[in-house]
């Protein structure tokens, strides 16, 4: 209970500080004002909001509002409304004042500036390659707990557990050897140890924007970025003080079947979190504390979590800015490998009752960058350090519990120039110089230090032809170590962009490049038993695997309505995949020789505003303000070329659906409501470890209902409605349907 | 497309996708298993580490067993050897289908992240007998409605070579 103690605390000495605060000033005036959209109309339930006070008002069904009370003195209003851009005025309160504002609805604003496909700012339309952006709007109002959640619902990204792959780049390997490169602020995140993302390391609630980047970018980024990129930019610390709390409280559902109830008790899951922003002089500063507790739908699963979050901005003279942003997290859960079997699915066996494992993931990162020249020269610098341990505790199968763990501390930094030297060229590069320190019993004591040189122009000087010619070269060194005699990896990255504008609104876009991933000490060194039987040997022989992608698409789009259609293929030569070595109870990391990942996909995104107009005694009311519908279709073909041939029929690659299927419609309605529902379907996967479980296809639909009142936010969900069980690995059961509801105060 | 209309496809879609779903819940639970004793006879060996009861369709020709063939196995706990416990019932959840081989393999203390954790013709202590005929290796076929039950008897006082094994290959030993 202490933590939730110092949590209130905490809040109760915001409150009376800012009453106190209130209470000591005596003469008030009142503003009022009238919030109106484009075309002149009242916006009733409009929302006014002055940052750092508890003032605010909410305007009735003639688009007016009143704040009374305010003391002399300049403030920050800020004005939103579902379906509309929020916007923000300092007014200055110097007696009773009329201030309006007006709202433009989302459907007509510009579409979204992407910073990841060619590491400068970018409009959506003018990358080669296929990109998804989220917007925080977006993830806010489906109330997800985690990212590994809200990745789940992203077009043309599919999940095996914690293993995330962009058009089934990866398989599963229980996190190890990620082909997706994640990044934080361009910043990668990824374990020194094992390349595996620590999805519970990343904040939520600070992200800004997400992009999803869905072809090889090993010509800007190296390694692991050989099946796409997925970006998360951090909110920048607000421009007024202000605190925000939340809290989400959400049971899981009984399982579909009696024989699978295992527990009396009701299984519930929580977070509580804290955040202060504020700007101290040209310094901005963000905080959050958050912890999650979750009693989880099986048994040992259950996890506590606690997450640290700040980031300091500062904004120095002539264009420069210094950030720094330190993230600390920790879990300790259980984790019960199988499940007991599938007469009892969400139970395991009774030897692994007691299986622990207690990490903790320190992010530092430290970004200087700067501009000049109207935006023609950009440069920044970016510093960092990730430190992640885990200590696990797992049976054997006994009585005996292995004590598995590994440290692992990898810094880097990145340094980039970017500069327009004459019209219709902007060229970028860049070095990077990173390090791995590893402390594991699994893999031994181990380093390793790598380097990277890119360039890349990107040539707009043929409009409507943008073309983008770029090239990496990345060296890594794993150092000696006892019989190992260290290995040199070396690859060079080239790739080649076209988008050609047809018209204003269409545009046609094509990539070839290659990509590449050097293989991660987990996949040299494991040497563990896992679920009983197996055994992982480690194989120090691998080699680099290397990517060859290509893609063709066409893009529509106007005013955030969009159509997208993709057809790509990739091929992988030396693919890294844990494969049963077929001559005993033995896994290893091995090198496929060959293999094929082909496929098409299709998005549409479509945004309505003022849907349904009501006119109630010459007053217009919008039932539904804005309505906002997206789905996205791919299908692959994966295929593992080299066993094929052996075999003389074709053998797919494990874990990778050949349809996928996704579609959300969000709904905002009256005047403070927004409901949700979204959908996933993909169709059952093969298996590796145990080839002959039952699959099944995945379909899952989530309702999500929000209110919105004032600075207050109250929320209402049900996660996987159908209560469908299904499998992303073998004998591990998804989660189950389950109810939440969440509220945060802004003030 | 009217903004209606929109709204009319969404409710529709949505409509057939649960329609679709025709109140199934996917994965459902499966009752499918195998059950039967174990009988030692004999001291346990004092190197014994891990045991298991395996089934596999069929009995595989290579020395060493490919873990995918294997379709069930259940790990005796280690108060069984420890304890020297002279018999333990087991059941193991397996998929419907007819089963060729049952056996009982023992791993010892070096078995792990060395060669050893294969398991072969070395760690086989014991098979699974046609009751009829003692030559030959008895065979279980597992169904929805049905749970059969079989009898290994593991005898450790004479060395095990296992059905089929003509001398040429290594048979049940823990030495390491």
């Amino acid at each position: 209970m202490t933590k939730y103690t110092i949590s209130l605390i905490l809040i109760g000495l915001i409150i009376g500080g800012s009453v106190a605060q209130n209470a000591s000033q005596t003469q008030t005036f009142t503003v009022r004002g009238k919030i109106t959209d484009e075309n002149g109309d009242p916006l009733p339930g409009a929302n006014i909001m002055i940052p750092g006070t508890a003032k605010g008002a909410s305007t009735n069904l003639d688009g007016d509002y009143a704040i009374p009370g305010l003391s002399p003195g300049t403030y920050e209003f800020k004005v939103s409304m579902m379906g509309y851009e929020s916007t923000a005025q300092d007014v200055t309160v110097v007696n009773d004042q009329k201030v309006s504002f007006k709202l433009l609805p989302k459907a007509f604003v510009s579409q979204p500036v992407i910073v990841t496909a060619s590491r400068t700012e970018q409009r959506l339309q003018d990358s080669p390659v296929s990109t998804t952006v989220i917007e925080s709007e977006q993830l806010a109002e489906r109330n997800y707990m985690t990212v590994d959640e809200a990745i789940r619902f992203v077009g043309g990204v599919t999940m095996s557990d914690d293993q995330v792959s962009i058009r089934n780049s990866t398989g599963y390997a229980k996190g190890v050897g990620a082909r997706v490169l994640l990044m934080v602020d361009g910043i990668p995140l990824l374990a020194g140890d094992t390349g595996e993302i620590k999805w519970d390391a990343i904040p939520i609630g600070q992200i800004e924007q997400m992009e999803v980047v869905k072809s090889a970018g090993g010509a800007l980024y190296g390694s692991n970025a050989m099946g796409g990129m997925i970006n998360f930019i951090t909110k920048k610390p607000d421009k007024a003080a202000g605190y925000k709390i939340s809290s989400e409280f959400g049971v899981w559902d009984k399982p579909a079947y009696e024989a699978w109830e295992w527990s009396d008790k009701t299984r519930i899951f929580q977070r509580v979190g804290i955040e202060h922003t504020r700007k101290i002089g040209d310094v901005g500063i963000v905080l959050n504390l958050e912890e999650k507790t979750d009693d989880s739908y099986r048994q040992a699963d259950n996890y506590t979590r606690g997450q640290f979050f700040s980031k300091v901005n500062w904004d120095l003279k002539q264009a420069r800015r210094l950030n720094f942003m330190l993230n600390i997290a920790y879990e300790d859960r259980g984790t019960g490998l199988v499940w007991r079997g599938q007469s009892a699915a969400l139970e395991v066996d009774s030897s692994a009752l007691d299986d622990r494992v207690y990490s903790q993931k320190t992010q530092f990162n430290v970004i200087y960058d700067g501009s000049s020249n109207g935006g023609k020269r950009y440069w920044n610098v970016k510093g960092y350090t990730n430190y992640y341990y885990y200590d696990s505790f797992i049976s054997d199968g006994s009585a005996n519990r292995d004590r598995l763990f590994s440290g692992s501390l990898r810094s880097g930094v990145d340094g980039q120039y970017t500069i327009v030297p004459f019209d219709g060229h902007r060229f970028t590069t860049g070095v990077e110089v990173n390090n791995s320190i590893i402390d594991a019993n699994i893999f031994g004591k181990r380093s390793a230090m790598g380097g990277a040189i890119y360039a890349q122009d990107e040539i707009s000087a043929f409009q409507p032809l943008i073309a983008t010619l770029g090239m990496r070269g990345d060296i890594l060194h794993v150092f000696p170590k006892d019989d190992y005699l260290g290995e040199t990896y070396g690859q060079l990255n080239p790739k080649l962009g076209l988008v050609y504008h047809v018209s204003e609104n269409v545009a046609v876009r094509s990539n070839v490049g290659t990509g590449f991933r050097m293989p991660t000490m987990a996949e040299l060194f494991s040497e563990l038993r896992a679920a009983g039987l197996v055994s992982v040997q480690p194989n120090p022989y691998l080699k680099a695997e290397q990517a060859y992608s290509a893609e063709a698409g066409i893009n529509w789009f106007k005013n955030r309505q969009s159509v997208d259609f993709a057809i790509f293929n990739n091929w992988y030569t030396n693919m890294i995949e844990p494969t049963p070595t077929g001559v005993g109870n033995q896994v290893q990391f091995m090198n496929i020789a060959d293999a094929r990942i082909f496929g098409v996909e299709a998005g549409l995104t479509w945004n309505m505003g003022n849907v349904t107009k009501w006119v109630f005694n010459d007053r217009v009311v919008n039932l539904l303000s804005r309505a906002n519908f997206n789905t996205s279709y791919m299908f692959t073909n994966p295929v593992n070329v080299t066993e094929s041939d052996l075999k003389g029929e074709t053998v797919k690659l494990p874990y990778r659906p050949e349809h996928t299927f996704m579609a959300t419609a969000s709904i905002d309605y009256w005047k403070h409501g927004n409901f949700i529902i979204e959908g996933r379907y993909s169709s059952a996967t093969e298996f590796s470890l145990y080839p002959g479980d039952e699959s099944v296809d995945q379909r899952v639909i989530n309702l999500t209902n929000k209110f919105y009142y004032k600075s207050l936010t109250m929320q209402l969900k049900v996660s996987n409605l159908l209560n469908w069980n299904y499998v992303e690995i073998e004998r591990n059961i998804a989660p189950i349907r389950s109810f939440s509801t969440g509220i945060s105060y802004e003030f | 497309m009217k903004a209606k209309h929109w709204i009319y496809l969404i409710i529709i879609a949505t409509s057939i996708f649960l329609m679709g779903s025709n109140c199934d819940h996917g994965l459902k639970p499966r009752f499918t298993a195998l059950q039967g004793d174990l009988i030692v006879i004999g001291d346990w060996p004092e190197r014994t580490e891990m045991c298991f009861l395996v089934a596999t369709h069929e009995k595989p020709d290579q020395l060493i067993l490919d873990v995918q063939l294997v379709q069930g196995f259940y790990q005796l706990p280690d108060n069984v050897y420890k304890d020297g416990l002279d018999s333990v019932r087991f059941h193991i959840e397996m998929p419907p289908g007819e089963y060729g081989w049952i056996f009982f393999a023992i791993l010892d203390s070096s078995a792990l992240s060395t060669v050893n954790s294969n398991m072969g013709w070395r760690n086989l202590a014991a098979e699974y007998i046609d009751p009829d005929d003692e030559s030959k290796l008895g065979s279980v076929v597992i169904g929805e409605d049905e749970i059969p039950f079989v009898r290994i008897v593991c005898d450790f006082r004479t060395p095990y070579r296992g059905v089929g094994n003509d001398g040429l290959l290594d048979y049940f030993h823990l030495d390491g």
